[in-house]
């Protein structure tokens, strides 16, 4: 206990920096790989990017760290342009996908490599680079080889590396993508620690959502260069904005169709298919007439058995069972031709081809836009 | 930079730090690097230039003068013509040279690859001892400088009555010729899947179709390919074959060599012509392969 | 058991086909050669007349000067222009594939072509020269070919092309980020080159370097084509050929190769000596 405490008093919570992107864009030829993003980053917030492969999440942070130019579009740092000012002088602390550890140096030397070029004297440099090893829990490994560690230390040297210099930010493009699901999660509740202790604007990239979900305080979520929603794990994950966001953070069932009237706080929602009314709670965001999807997550729907429930239900048989672990994923077919995925806590007993009722809970039903 | 050091540490009374509300220095460019940077950017466009334009100056220079009429004083030559490379391929007989130099080369590539081939297949799928050294004492033929045995080779050839024939020029070519297959093979056979010989072998003659079909398609291409490879270096093969050569039993490029060391008198259209002859053979490897390449692919179906 | 084991000693007499004929062609004349060098045309005995006559007259000693005084100063020089040029167009640059491909463009034409488009290039009446004379910064035309000079710029263009052909690939191999990194962490373009870039690539350039120093310690034809083999371009193949094509004298042709080897050896030792005082190994630690 005293250590934790005397290690909290020699670490400095570090002052930062606010990041804003102002309609950034970037087009390689005729590709565009960032359509006009916005964001705002606050001092001291853990921002993560999310979404799928090849989206340009990357691309983004390579803006922010200068090793790509803008197409368009302006970034800056507490209110001052960076777009021309030299990566090598922006101040950035980057971990990079594949870590760029200098195999000719010892974990020491990477890691006191930034405090070198900032002058730094030597007892100094001893000090700060001995408070990173630490901080990383990488003690006695300082003279070795980066060859000679392991993929997750490597990751550990890393960012220790990115942080000793106290960076006005900290950049993270898929740190943990590279290492085995145990060791990623043994990382990620260390990276949370540490941004907790020291305060810096960090700015995470990831295609995994429960990493997203987990270390974030604010979540941007990107498709195809556009960023489709930015909010708290919790907005992002409870109150998907589009089709896309659903989609990617695990609502499995999607129905299309237009709100055609209200009562009672309520909508009624038909089906451009097959006609299918169901109710849906109020969201005061839609009104009578929208073209509008109803979406509900997998565990979500609910498979019953009392026939006196009539309202938002739709029979069909069980297709596909899966278990899977805790929970045991279904595939029901309904009458109207459609496949519903739906996860059962427990290894329920529902077998192959039985005819079942699913039953779509009004309040948990979710409105949401195509766009 | 300097920010950093006097960075400042707010302590709160129960002496944890905390976040410092004072800005950071605005951050600044280094001129000195912008500078540099300037200075390095015109220095290597400077030299990039400067070299490119002296090999595209001479390739063209020496093009124009092989295919110029006349070019005395001038910038460009009066006309263009073809009659240099006429001359010199009559006065030359580089026709002749060009057959010479093909029948050996590919008689000595032949023999190379079938020499070669059973001891590629121990070295690929046997393990013994001493398997690394005899590998690379293969390679030692075309690692050293090929004066060290060619002067040998050459008194021992005159010695025995082999130098000045064609039979010893093709012998001449294996030095390099098999020690260059089992390198290249080598690593291509390895590659092959072992399951090919015990089907080769089970098939026995009579299913000669099926090893025709699934066998030879395999190990084709590769072989092929290696060939092109051995011929192309044999082609070049050049120390050896000046020191051993007679009047008429000598490769083309030791032909033109010796044109080009001897003769002061000539019209330089005629010599550029001549060494530019030299380029028939990348030429012609240029279509055999694309030729190959495209004639493998449709046996093959591919 | 015992059948098997036969049948399986009887495989490596497959090795057979391509060893006697190395045997009888390169290493009996090999031994053989050695032998000669100490030997006289024409006389039994074994002799060091040959090394003698080498190291006091100097028209065999020169060769080791005029050999190297040619060829370490331009292979110098390539190195520095191959890697200038390959070092500033490594990241994706617009035209990159063009310049890389027009230097390494050379190799493909050979010794003998280059040879002769130096000299139409650089001939007093070449283009070379000829707008020098038009532009008014000189009078008389440089004498650009048939001495040390002329040997001198044929060698840079091949071995640039040589050793260019080789960094590309080299440079291609060191992760763009580990750059990235160090300049991220603060450090200037010249100081990520001296403490990231060149520790990494240092080993194999050297590699390559020695490589092509010892192909161009072997220099003949242009030697002797645009240089002057009387004199200036004497090197030691030029000489060995002498002793050999015209005074039909292989002990002390031979003896001049043997002198060229062991230049070659020294060489390559002095440049893996300063090799071995860096980082060798791989450029990536990734796992
Ligand atoms: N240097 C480049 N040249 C051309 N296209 C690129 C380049 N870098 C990235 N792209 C393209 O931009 C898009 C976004 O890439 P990236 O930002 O790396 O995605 P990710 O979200 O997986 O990090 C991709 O379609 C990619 O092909
Ligand atoms: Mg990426």
């Amino acid at each position: 206990m005293s250590q934790a405490v005397k290690k909290k008093n020699s670490t400095t919570i570090l002052d930062s920096t606010r990041v804003e992107i102002r309609n950034l864009t970037k087009q390689f030829g005729s590709t565009t790989a960032v359509h006009n993003a916005s964001l705002d980053i606050e001092n001291g917030e853990f921002m993560t990017l999310l979404g799928p492969s090849g989206c340009g999440k990357t691309t983004i942070l390579s803006m922010i760290l200068g090793t790509l130019q803008p197409t368009s579009g302006e970034i800056t740092f507490n209110g001052q342009p960076i777009n021309k000012i030299d990566m090598s002088r922006r101040d950035i602390g980057m971990v990079f996908q594949n870590y760029a550890l200098f195999p000719h140096m010892t974990v020491a030397q990477n890691i006191a490599f930034g405090l070198d070029m900032r002058k730094v004297s030597k007892s100094e440099k001893k000090k700060r680079v001995e408070e990173a090893i630490e901080m990383v829990q990488l003690n006695d490994l300082g003279n070795r080889f980066i060859k000679d560690l392991s993929g997750g230390q490597q990751q550990r040297v890393a960012l220790a590396r990115a942080i000793v210099i106290r960076p006005r930010v900290l950049l993270l493009d898929e740190p943990l993508s590279n290492l085995d699901a145990k060791l990623r999660k043994e990382m990620r509740t260390q990276l949370k620690k540490l941004h907790d202790e020291l305060g810096i604007t960090t700015i995470y990239v990831t295609h995994d959502q429960e990493e997203a979900l987990s270390l974030s305080t604010k979540v941007t979520v990107m498709s195809n260069g556009i960023i489709q929603q930015i909010g708290t794990p919790k907005e992002i994950f409870g109150k998907p904005k589009n089709y896309f966001v659903a989609n990617f953070i695990g609502y499995g069932n999607f129905l299309r169709g237009k709100l055609i009237d209200e009562q009672d706080g309520q909508f009624i929602f038909e089906a451009d298919k097959d006609s299918v009314r169901l109710v849906v709670n109020h969201d005061k965001q839609h009104q009578v007439g929208d073209e509008v999807i109803l979406t509900i997550k997998p565990e979500m729907l609910e498979i019953i058995t009392d026939p006196k429930i009539g309202m938002n239900t739709l029979s069909g048989k069980i297709t596909v069972s899966d278990y899977i672990g805790s929970a045991t994923g279904y595939e029901v077919e309904t009458k109207e031709g459609r496949t519903f995925k739906v996860n059962v806590l427990g290894l329920n007993p529902y077998a192959m081809g039985e005819e079942v009722r699913l039953y779509l809970d009004p309040a948990k039903l979710l409105i949401i836009d195509e766009e | 930079m300097k920010a950093e050091k006097s960075f400042p540490e707010l302590e709160k009374e129960d002496g944890q730090t905390v976040q410092g509300n004072i800005n950071r220095k605005p951050l600044r460019n280094s001129r000195k690097g912008l500078f540099l940077q300037k200075g390095y950017k015109t220095s290597s466009w400077a030299l990039i230039l400067l070299f490119l334009t002296i090999v595209l100056g001479m390739t063209i220079a020496v093009v124009l003068s092989a295919f110029g009429e006349e070019w005395y004083g001038t910038f460009l030559p009066q006309g263009y013509t073809i009659e240099w490379f006429i001359k010199a391929w009559q006065a030359y007989e580089v026709g002749e040279y060009f057959k010479i130099t093909m029948g050996i080369v590919l008689t000595a590539t032949v023999i190379s690859l079938v020499l070669s081939i059973p001891t590629v297949y121990i070295l690929a799928r046997r393990d013994f001892p001493f398997k690394q050294a005899l590998i690379s004492f293969f390679q030692l033929p075309f690692t050293l400088p090929d004066l060290l045995y060619a002067i040998p080779v050459a008194s021992i050839f005159y010695s025995i009555g082999l130098a000045e024939t064609i039979p010893g020029l093709i012998i001449v070519n294996l030095i390099v010729g098999i020690p260059f297959s089992v390198f290249i093979l080598l690593p291509y056979m390895e590659s092959l899947d072992p399951r090919l010989e015990y089907a080769a072998t089970s098939l026995g003659a009579t299913k000669f179709k099926l090893f025709q079909r699934i066998v030879l398609p395999q190990v084709v291409p590769g072989i092929t390919a290696s060939a092109i490879n051995i011929f192309i270096r044999m082609f070049n093969t050049f120390t050896i074959i000046l020191l051993i050569s007679g009047p008429k039993t000598q490769t083309l490029n030791v032909m033109v060599f010796s044109v080009l060391q001897g003769s002061g008198s000539q019209p330089p259209a005629m010599l550029n012509s001549l060494a530019l002859t030299l380029m028939i053979p990348l030429l012609f490897f240029s279509f055999l392969s694309l030729w190959v390449s495209s004639f493998t692919q449709r046996r093959l179906g591919k | 058991m015992n059948q098997e084991v036969f049948a399986k000693k009887r495989d490596y007499l497959l090795l057979l086909p391509s060893l006697i004929p190395l045997l009888l062609l390169f290493v009996y004349p090999l031994l053989k050669g050695f032998v000669m060098t100490f030997q006289q045309p024409e006389t039994a005995g074994l002799t060091l007349a040959n090394y003698v006559e080498f190291f006091t007259n100097s028209n065999y000693y020169d060769t080791i000067w005029r050999t190297l005084y040619l060829v370490v100063p331009a292979s110098i020089i390539e190195l520095f222009i191959a890697f200038g040029i390959t070092y500033f167009i490594r990241e994706k640059m617009r035209g990159g594939g063009i310049i890389a491909g027009l230097t390494i463009f050379p190799l493909t034409l050979g010794s003998i072509i280059v040879d002769m488009a130096v000299i139409a290039f650089f001939k007093p009446t070449g283009w070379f020269n000829t707008t020098l004379i038009n532009m008014g910064l000189i009078d008389e035309p440089f004498t650009l070919v048939y001495n040390y000079a002329g040997a001198f710029i044929a060698l840079v263009i091949l071995g640039t092309a040589f050793i260019a052909s080789n960094l590309v690939g080299m440079m291609g191999t060191i992760d763009p980020n580990l750059e990235r990194a160090a300049r991220t962490l603060g450090a200037s373009r010249w100081v990520t080159f001296k403490r990231v870039f060149w520790p990494l690539i240092r080993s194999n350039v050297l590699t390559v370097f020695a490589l092509n120093l010892i192909m161009q310690i072997g220099v003949y034809s242009t030697a002797v084509i645009v240089g002057n083999p009387a004199s200036e371009t004497r090197t030691f193949v030029v000489v060995a050929f002498e002793e050999a094509m015209r005074n039909f004298n292989y002990n002390m042709a031979n003896t001049v190769a043997i002198v060229m080897g062991i230049t070659q050896l020294l060489v390559l030792s002095i440049v893996f000596a300063i090799r071995k005082r860096g980082y060798i190994g791989s450029a990536s630690t990734f796992k």
